[in-house]
């Protein structure tokens, strides 16, 4: 377990500093999809079986795919994976933040913590349904949140069909 | 605070940081900004999962909501793309003094 929860930050971390700073796009949508993915895991490694579910269907079904099209758009001369420059130096500020917040932890209560981890995983396998009753309370005490969802969603569909519809007749033009 | 919501806290961070510095397309800055909701969603579930079962609402609202934002920028992406032929943020400066 402890390992396994270790490896899940170490490469989550990883993917986020690639996405904040590398320069290529290219491969920032695929960070972000392996930031998405771990961090997934890291919701499966603490108990939760619907929610990772959620963001692997959205994010990485839905989302990144209009992501990785919208890269066609884009003109990068060169295809840079690490960067050069300034951003080479916020990789390298976010890395050391990293080990000296992550040795900070592990020097104050790090195996406490990680223990009641465990012990909170270990609580949560007996009963996975909690999650399932708590995303139906949508229907019960959250239907508020259901229109207000459901309302935004269909707003943001007129929205992009007007906003992309024509080259002189859309809502952004060219002056 | 235990490590995961150390973890996401981080790399809202982190992410504000990319977003704060990066300037040159627009789609790298979106990209920066999804992070940004991505590592909210997660510091939301990691708390509904430890309380109780009324709080299972708010993340997926969330996650709701940064996609409807994710879809308008992205429109954004494409209509510049359109009109002005690059996608690139130095395009966006009707507003610029």
């Amino acid at each position: 377990m402890g390992i396994t929860f270790f490896l899940l930050c170490f490469l989550m971390m990883v993917s986020v500093v690639l996405v904040a700073s590398g320069v290529t796009i290219h491969y920032g949508v695929v960070s972000l999809l392996f930031a998405a993915m771990f961090g997934s895991g890291l919701l499966v490694a603490g108990g939760g079986s619907f929610m990772p579910l959620v963001v692997l269907l959205i994010y990485l079904g839905g989302l990144l795919v209009v992501f990785a099209f919208c890269v066609g758009f884009t003109d990068d001369k060169y295809c840079e994976f690490w960067g050069v420059g300034g951003s080479k130096v916020l990789a390298y500020v976010c890395g050391a933040g990293l080990g000296i917040g992550g040795y900070c932890v592990y020097d104050s209560a790090w195996a406490e913590v990680l223990g009641c981890f465990v012990d909170g995983v270990e609580a949560w396998g007996d009963d996975v349904s909690n999650e399932f009753l708590g995303v139906g309370l949508f229907y019960l005490s959250g239907w508020g949140l259901l229109v207000l969802s459901g309302w935004a969603l269909l707003v943001v569909l007129f929205t992009i069909m007007i906003m992309i519809r024509g080259r002189h007749r859309g809502a952004l033009r060219s002056l | 605070m235990s490590p995961t919501n150390l973890l996401f806290t981080f790399s809202f961070i982190i992410f504000t940081i990319g977003f704060t510095f990066r300037h040159t397309h627009l789609l790298s800055a979106l990209l920066c900004l999804e992070g940004m909701m991505l590592s909210v969603f997660l510091l939301m579930a990691t708390w509904s999962l430890s309380s109780n079962i009324s709080s299972f609402i708010l993340p997926l609202t969330v996650l709701t909501l940064s996609a409807c934002e994710a879809g308008i920028g992205l429109a954004l992406l494409i209509a510049s793309a359109r009109t002005h032929n690059t996608a690139n943020l130095k395009n966006l400066n009707l507003l610029q003094c």
